[in-house]
């Protein structure tokens, strides 16, 4: 029935556009749009490939408008592709939509899919009929989850009345509750505090290592992608940009170092093989290593010329990094979105 | 095969009751606004009722047709709209969950997509629209001199599905646009109003221009005017209108049946909501 073998999510040159009306400005233009509306297609999502293995915990990033949305949506069967193949845990999502959704758990962290109105509580009963759970797991799964996301505190308040945070713990143990072999989360910790996001981190991080799920979210928090992602899927224009870890993003970024020093008494003129001086003052300088030259080589000159009072190396921030990524995307894929 | 059938149809049943019960639940967490919708209900429905009276009580009858039969084809449009109201009003409602992103969580379900949207919420106001319909239609059904027979009551509940499905194909495929990204609201909430004004009386009285429509792109005839004449027996039918109402249920169910392809087909082109 399942394919245990196969890759949790396969897609081969993925693709879709979407038909969007565009209007003319002015009272004139929108008469004109409704006597005749001028249709256009815009590619949203262009040639994508990857395979996810099973127990993955990968990160979809790209700036907003990316496609991220539409791709997660298309791996979850909610939107057909308009070309190129896809399968998840062996299913084609959108041909199989009913039989994939008892097998993938998918969390839309600005929208609920509980009930507004009732008790989180209330939903989950509900969820365990729909998802025919039986009343032995059900409850095993809800203890489990109440251990780590401390449910039992707000689940018998309307969902209304929740704080953000709350909400989306319950929406998560919502998505969980029939053991999917793979969880999907558009943003899952945005507008949470601190507590909250290391909470669902964990969670997350859980259910991927011990629970052998494989998990696949978007975000813009650079903490998730740090401490949460094995890998991370780039995108931007519709396009992959970047395939890999964050240890080989920072590889194909020259290691992204900067090497921050101050000086007891001041030094004249600085040079260090195989650096470059990027900052300087009378104490201090900031200098990045040349590409292929280890850190260690450049803080060993550092130290030997003059005595140090200071010395920080620092790797860049996953932010700049992923910046660079998106400023770096060949002039091709670039047009492409224009 | 079969059994396991019957209780996969059993269990989808369980879900539905359990679904609608909680939606009812939801609605009741505010209690003023749930009393307030089923007297919304009662209030627009008995204002048709009240001019309906006036109709009946000024006017000896209508092209030939008496006040109670008028009466009777009113009270039997309204039992089908009310019932209506109460199984498919969500379809309307289409557009907006698209907006609020519901579909797209709807669609990461494993029930059918139209199962639902026609579980999103629970239509209060239908509760006060039954009350009223069926009150009407009770009095109007006492009134024509007729025999309730098991054969007509078992054709008045044939015709009364009928109409209700003919109603929900015609709401199912205005609906179905709201998948390409277009407002169909607007467009639903007219054509129910015109069914409302044109649809409560014998459609013979209207102009040929309008009679035509109603027999064939906006099959209004067919809701309760067709029905309703073979109910009420021999003077009010030509073969025409007696075949007409004969085939009106079946009409209704073929309608809802082609409408409900069309929308599901025309969910493959919905592009997801937002970013």
């Amino acid at each position: 029935m399942q394919e245990d073998s196969g890759p949790a999510i396969h897609a081969e040159e993925l693709g879709r556009s979407f038909t969007v009306t565009t209007r003319k400005s002015g009272l004139l233009g929108a008469l004109r749009s409704l006597v005749r509306p001028a249709r256009e297609s815009r590619t949203v999502i262009n040639g994508v490939s990857f395979r996810v293995e099973p127990g993955e915990l990968v990160g979809l990033l790209g700036p907003n408008g990316a496609g991220k949305s539409t791709l997660v949506k298309m791996l979850t069967g909610i939107v057909v592709p308009s070309s190129g193949a896809v399968h998840v845990n062996g299913r084609v999502p959108h041909a199989e939509r009913g039989r994939l959704a008892q097998e993938i758990g998918v969390v839309f962290g600005q929208r609920t899919q509980l009930w507004w109105d009732l008790p989180a509580r209330e939903s989950l009963n509900i969820l365990r009929d729909i998802y025919a759970i039986s009343e032995s797991d059900y409850r095993r799964r809800l203890r489990e989850f109440d251990d780590v996301l401390a449910l039992a505190e707000f689940w018998n308040t309307p969902v209304r009345h929740l704080s953000l945070g709350q909400r989306v713990r319950c929406d998560l143990a919502a998505a969980l509750l029939h053991d999917p072999r793979i969880v999907f989360l558009d943003e899952p910790t945005i507008g949470m505090d601190v507590m909250v996001k290391e909470q669902v981190r964990d969670f997350l991080r859980y259910q991927a290592t011990v629970r052998g799920r494989t998990v696949l979210l978007t975000t813009h928090d650079t903490a998730d992608i740090a401490q949460l992602c094995d890998r991370l899927l780039l995108i931007d224009h519709g396009r992959v940009v970047f395939d890999g870890t964050l240890e080989a993003l920072r590889a194909a970024r020259d290691d992204g170092v900067t090497v921050r020093v101050a000086f007891a008494e001041p030094v004249g003129h600085l040079e260090i093989d195989g650096a470059v001086v990027v900052e300087r003052t009378e104490l201090r300088a900031t200098l990045v290593p040349a590409p292929g030259v280890p850190h260690g080589r450049v803080v060993q000159q550092v130290v030997s010329r003059a005595p140090v009072t200071d010395l920080r190396v620092e790797e860049s921030s996953v932010e700049a990094l992923i910046r660079d990524v998106y400023r770096g995307g060949s002039p091709a894929v670039a047009r492409a979105g224009a | 095969m079969s059994e396991i059938s019957v209780r996969a149809f059993r269990r989808r049943l369980q879900i539905v009751r359990r679904i609608t019960g909680l939606n009812l639940r939801a609605r009741l967490e505010y209690r003023t606004e749930f009393l307030l919708a089923i007297l919304n209900g009662v209030l627009w429905q008995a204002s048709v009722l009240l001019f309906m009276t006036v109709l009946v009580t000024r006017f000896s009858g209508l092209a030939g047709w008496s006040s109670s039969e008028v009466l009777f084809i009113t009270g039997f449009r309204l039992l089908a709209h009310a019932l209506y109201v109460c199984f498919f009003l969500n379809v309307t409602y289409v557009p907006v969950m698209i907006r609020e992103g519901r579909v797209d969580a709807f669609l990461a379900r494993p029930l059918p997509l139209l199962t639902q949207v026609l579980l999103n919420s629970f239509n209060v106001n239908a509760l006060g629209d039954l009350c009223v319909a069926a009150t009407l239609f009770g009095v109007a059904a006492s009134t024509v001199p007729l025999d309730w027979t098991a054969p007509r009551v078992c054709l008045l509940v044939i015709s009364v599905a009928g109409a209700v499905l003919l109603e929900a194909a015609i709401q199912l495929l205005i609906s179905s646009a709201a998948f390409r990204q277009s407002e169909t609201f607007t467009l639903s909430t007219w054509i129910d109003e015109l069914m409302a004004t044109f649809g409560n009386y014998p459609t013979v009285i209207f102009p040929l221009v309008l009679r035509a429509l109603f027999l064939s792109v906006l099959p209004i005839a067919f809701i309760a005017y067709l029905p309703a004449s073979v109910i009420l027996g021999e003077q009010h039918r030509s073969s025409m209108t007696s075949i007409l109402g004969y085939a009106a249920p079946a009409i209704g169910l073929c309608a809802f049946l082609g409408a409900r392809l069309i929308w599901y087909r025309s969910a493959r082109a919905y592009q997801g909501n937002g970013g």
